[in-house]
C-alpha cells in the first residue's frame, strides 16, 4: 500500500517536471514572439519616421484630439524648417565618464539648437568595446559619420578602404586655429581625414601621500632613481605600481617609453621605416623593463587586470592601493570615477617618465597622442561644421577647464587650471620629440603584436630578445 | 469473368495510383514549398551564405576594409597550423572537453541520481542547480571575475576558513586560469545536463529496479546493469552537447579573461576574434573559422556515426 502511494507520488513528480518543461518551453516561445514583435514594431517606427509630417497634418484636422498635443508640437518644429534638409549625424565617442560625457552632450545640444535641421545621435562606448564595434561597422562598409580616431596605422587602413572622407578643403577655414602637430595626427599623405580635439602625453601619476609615507620627498628624475623608489615603496609595504596588463596597452606604455629613452628619435624614426625591431636599443629597453618586472612592483593579479575597472589599474590606483600609474591625461578622470566618494584619496601628482642614463633619448622626448574624430565616408557637411564648433576657442576652453583633457586650439592654454594638467601641458610644450602610441602608430596587426609581446614580457614567459623578435616577425 | 475482374482490379489500382500522385502533385507540393521556403531562405541567407563567404575570404590576405585582391591560396591555413598560439588554443579546447567528460558529466549524473530519489526539498535543489544555466554568459563572466579577483569573495572565503595560504591569483596566474574558467563553465552547465538526465531517469520503468531489488541486486549492481544502460541515449546526447559546446567556447572566456593572461585561456574562437577584430586580419580569421567549422563538423559527424548511431536510426549519418 505504502509502495503504491510512493509510486503515485513519483508519477505526480514526473508529471510536474514534464509540465514544468512544457511551461518553460511555452514561455520561451512567448519570449521569442515578443522579441520578434518588438523588432517589427521598431522596424516599422523607423520606417514611419518620414511620415510624421502627414500624421501631424491629419491630427491637426481633428482638434478634438487634445491628447496628441505634445506630439504635434514635436513634429511641428521640423515642419517649420522644411527649407533646410533634415540631417542626422551618427557620432561615436569614448569619453564615457564625466566631465567630458556631459560636456559632449551639451555641445551636441547647443549645435542642434543652432541648427534645427541637424540631429546628432551620440553613441558612447568604452574604449575596448568601441574598437571591436567600429571594426564590425567598418567591415560592413557602414562608417559612423564621426568616430573616435587616434590617427596612425588604423586611420591609414580606413583611408585605403575608402571608409573616411577627405575634409582638407572643408576644414581649411578653421584648421589654422589648431595646434599643427596635433592636426597632423589625423592626416594621411597630407590630406585631412578628421579633426583632433586634444593632445596629451603619457607620464606617471602618483599618490603623494603614499610617497610621503615611504619617505620619498621628490619624484625620480632618472630610471635608477625610479627603481630605487620602487624598492623603497615596496619596503614600506606599499604596492608601487598599478598596471592593467590584461588590456595590454597600459603595459606597452612602459616598453614604448623605454624604447624612446634608449633609442631616441633616430631609432624610432628608423623603425617606422624598416619595421625591424631587432635593434640593440630596443633589446636594452626590454632588459631595463625586465629589471623593473623582476622587482615585482605591480598589484596582485595585474596580468588579468584591465585599465578601467574596479579590479583594474584605475580602480587599484584610484582607491589608494598603489602609488603610481603610467597613463595619459585622461587618467585622473578615471581614478576619481573609481574612488569610493568620487575624489582621489590623497594628493595626486605627476612626473614625466624618467631619463635613462646612457640612452640616446632626451628626458624631454615624449610619448603620447591625441584623440580626434574621423569623418565617415557618407558624413554630411554638417559633421565637419560640428567639428569646427567643438574645436572653436570657447568650446576648447570649456574642455580645458574641465581638467581631464588638454585642448589643442591655439590660445586655449590658459583655460587649463588644474596644476597636474598644467605640468602635462608644460611637458608637451617642451617636448623635443613626440612619438604616437605604438599600438596606434603602426597597423592594427603590428600594434597588436607589440602589445602581445610586451604582455609576455610582463608575464615572464619571454626574454627581451624574444619580444623584439616576435614583433619583427609579425611586421613582416 | 475472371479476366474482367482482373481488369477492373487493375483499373482500380491505376485510378487509385493516379489519384494519389495527382493529389501529391497538385495539393501537397505548393503547401510543402510554401512552408519550407521561408525557413530555407533564412537558412540560406544567414547560414549557407556567410559560411561560403568565410570560405572565400579564407583564401585572401584581407584586412576587412579593402577590396578582395590578394589571393594567397592556402597560406592562411598553413600559417594557422604553424602558429603555436593557435595549436595552444586548440589544446585548450580539448582540455575543456576532456575535463567536461571526466568531471562535469559524471557530476551531473550523480546529482541527477540523487535528485531523482525522494529527497526533502529536491525541487529547491533542482531549481538551484539549474539556475546558473538561465543566466547569460556575460552575467556569469562578470560575476565570477569579481569572485575570483585578488581579495575577492573566493579569497575572503578561503581566508575565513583559515587557509589563507591557499589563495591564488585565480584568473591572473597563467598556470591555473584555464582551470578556474573550467570550474565556471561546469558551474554554469552541469545543471542543464542534470535536468537532461533527470528526464532520462524518469523514462526508466521502476519495475525493472524493483525486480532487481527482489532478486537481491545491490544499489551499485542496479546502477551498473539497469540505470546506466537505459540512460545511455541521454548520456550520449549530453556528452555530444558538451563536446560541441566546448569546441565553440567563446562568450564566457571573452568576458572573463579575453583569452589571457598571455593566451593561457585562449580558445579557437577567442583566437579567431582576436585576429579578426583586434588585428584586422579578416582573411586569416576566416581561415581559422573554416578550420573551427571543419573540426566541429568532423567531430560531430564521427560522434553521430559511431556513438549515436543506435539512437539516431534513420538519419543520414547512421
Amino acid at each position: 500500500m505504502k509502495k503504491n502511494r510512493d509510486q503515485l507520488f513519483a508519477r505526480r513528480e514526473e508529471w510536474e517536471l514534464v509540465r514544468w518543461t512544457h511551461v518553460t518551453i511555452r514561455s520561451l516561445r512567448l519570449l521569442v514572439v515578443i522579441v520578434l514583435a518588438l523588432a517589427l514594431v521598431t522596424a516599422c517606427n523607423t520606417g514611419a519616421e518620414p511620415q510624421t509630417d502627414t500624421e501631424a497634418d491629419t491630427s491637426a484636422e481633428q482638434p478634438a484630439e487634445e491628447a496628441s498635443a505634445p506630439t504635434d508640437s514635436q513634429t511641428e518644429q521640423p515642419a517649420e524648417e522644411a527649407s533646410a534638409e533634415e540631417v542626422t549625424i551618427e557620432w561615436w565617442h569614448i569619453q564615457n565618464t564625466d566631465p567630458m560625457l556631459t560636456l559632449w552632450q551639451e555641445m551636441a545640444d547647443e549645435f542642434m539648437a543652432a541648427h534645427p535641421n541637424v540631429t546628432i545621435n551620440i553613441t558612447v562606448m568604452e574604449n575596448e568595446a568601441f574598437k571591436s564595434a567600429l571594426q564590425t561597422n567598418l567591415q560592413a562598409g557602414d562608417a559612423p559619420d564621426l568616430f573616435q580616431s587616434w590617427g596612425g596605422g588604423g586611420l591609414k587602413q580606413q583611408v585605403e578602404g575608402g571608409l573616411v572622407r577627405d575634409i582638407t578643403e572643408e576644414s581649411a577655414g578653421f584648421i589654422g586655429n589648431l595646434n599643427p602637430g596635433a592636426v597632423g595626427l589625423l592626416q594621411v599623405d597630407g590630406k585631412q581625414y578628421g579633426i583632433p580635439w586634444n593632445l596629451g602625453m603619457v607620464g606617471f601619476w602618483y599618490n603623494k601621500d603614499l610617497f610621503d609615507q615611504a619617505g620619498i620627498d621628490a619624484p625620480p628624475a632618472t630610471w635608477e632613481e625610479f627603481l630605487a623608489d620602487v624598492q623603497t615603496l615596496k619596503d614600506a609595504g606599499i604596492t608601487p605600481i598599478a598596471v592593467g596588463a590584461g588590456d595590454k596597452w597600459p603595459a606597452h606604455f612602459y616598453y614604448s617609453y623605454l624604447m624612446i629613452r634608449e633609442g631616441g628619435e633616430a631609432a624610432m624614426t628608423q623603425v617606422a621605416e624598416d619595421l625591424d625591431f631587432n635593434k640593440p636599443e630596443f633589446v636594452e629597453a626590454g632588459n631595463q623593463l625586465q629589471r623593473l618586472i623582476d622587482m615585482q612592483p605591480f598589484q596582485a593579479g595585474f596580468l588579468a587586470a584591465p585599465w578601467d575597472a574596479p579590479d583594474g589599474e584605475s580602480g587599484t590606483f584610484g582607491t589608494g592601493q598603489a602609488a603610481m600609474s603610467l597613463m595619459g591625461p585622461w587618467g585622473p578622470g578615471s581614478y576619481a570615477n573609481q574612488a569610493p566618494d568620487g575624489a582621489f584619496p590623497g594628493t595626486l601628482g605627476w612626473f614625466p617618465f624618467p631619463l635613462v642614463e646612457g640612452g640616446a633619448g632626451a628626458a624631454t622626448d615624449a610619448f603620447g597622442g591625441g584623440d580626434g574624430f574621423a569623418v565617415g565616408k557618407d558624413a554630411p557637411p554638417e559633421a565637419v561644421e560640428f567639428l569646427e564648433y567643438i574645436t572653436a576657442l570657447p568650446q576648447a576652453e570649456r574642455i580645458g577647464a574641465a581638467g581631464t583633457h588638454l585642448p589643442i586650439t591655439i590660445g586655449s592654454e590658459n583655460s587649463v587650471t588644474d596644476p597636474n594638467m598644467q605640468m602635462v601641458l608644460a611637458g608637451l610644450t617642451k617636448a623635443t620629440f613626440v612619438q604616437l602610441y605604438l599600438d596606434q602608430f603602426f597597423s592594427p596587426e603590428i600594434g597588436a603584436a607589440v602589445n602581445d609581446a610586451v604582455a609576455t614580457l610582463f608575464a615572464g614567459t619571454a626574454t627581451p630578445e624574444e619580444v623584439t623578435e616576435a614583433i619583427t616577425n609579425a611586421a613582416r | 469473368m475472371d479476366n474482367s475482374l482482373k481488369e477492373t482490379a487493375q483499373i482500380e489500382v491505376v485510378r487509385l495510383g493516379k489519384r494519389r500522385s495527382l493529389r501529391a502533385d497538385v495539393t501537397s507540393w505548393p503547401v510543402i514549398i510554401g512552408f519550407l521556403l521561408p525557413a530555407l531562405l533564412l537558412y540560406a541567407f544567414f547560414v549557407i551564405y556567410p559560411i561560403s563567404q568565410s570560405i572565400r575570404y579564407s583564401f585572401y590576405d584581407w584586412n576587412g576594409l579593402e577590396p578582395l585582391t590578394q589571393w594567397v591560396g592556402l597560406e592562411n591555413f598553413t600559417n594557422a597550423f604553424s602558429d603555436p598560439l593557435f595549436l595552444e588554443a586548440i589544446r585548450h579546447n580539448f582540455i575543456i572537453i576532456f575535463l567536461s567528460l571526466l568531471l562535469q558529466i559524471p557530476f551531473a549524473l550523480a546529482m541527477a541520481l540523487l535528485l531523482s530519489r525522494n529527497l526533502i526539498g529536491r525541487g529547491v535543489f533542482r531549481v538551484m542547480f539549474f539556475a546558473p544555466y538561465i543566466l547569460s554568459d556575460v552575467v556569469t563572466g562578470v560575476v565570477w571575475r569579481q569572485i575570483y579577483r585578488p581579495g575577492g569573495l573566493l579569497d575572503q572565503l578561503i581566508a575565513w576558513f583559515g587557509i589563507g595560504s591557499a589563495t591564488h591569483e585565480w584568473l591572473a596566474d597563467p598556470k591555473i586560469a584555464l582551470y578556474s574558467l573550467f570550474f565556471v563553465i561546469s558551474w554554469r552547465f552541469f545543471g542543464f545536463h542534470m535536468v537532461l538526465m533527470l528526464a532520462g531517469l524518469q523514462l526508466i520503468p521502476t519495475d525493472l529496479e524493483e525486480a532487481a531489488a527482489v532478486d537481491g541486486a545491490t544499489f551499485w549492481q542496479s546502477l551498473r546493469h539497469i540505470t546506466l544502460p537505459l540512460l545511455g541515449p541521454t548520456i550520449r546526447v549530453s556528452v555530444f552537447l558538451s563536446i560541441i559546446g566546448a569546441l565553440q567556447l567563446f562568450d564566457l572566456v571573452w568576458v572573463t579573461t579575453k583569452g589571457g593572461p598571455v593566451n593561457s585561456t585562449a580558445t579557437m574562437a577567442t583566437y579567431l576574434v582576436d585576429w579578426g577584430f583586434r588585428r584586422s586580419q579578416f582573411g586569416y580569421a576566416s581561415a581559422v573559422s573554416v578550420i573551427v567549422f571543419g573540426l566541429s563538423l568532423i567531430v560531430a559527424l564521427l560522434y553521430q556515426r559511431f556513438v549515436l548511431s543506435r539512437d539516431l536510426e534513420g538519419t543520414i549519418t547512421s
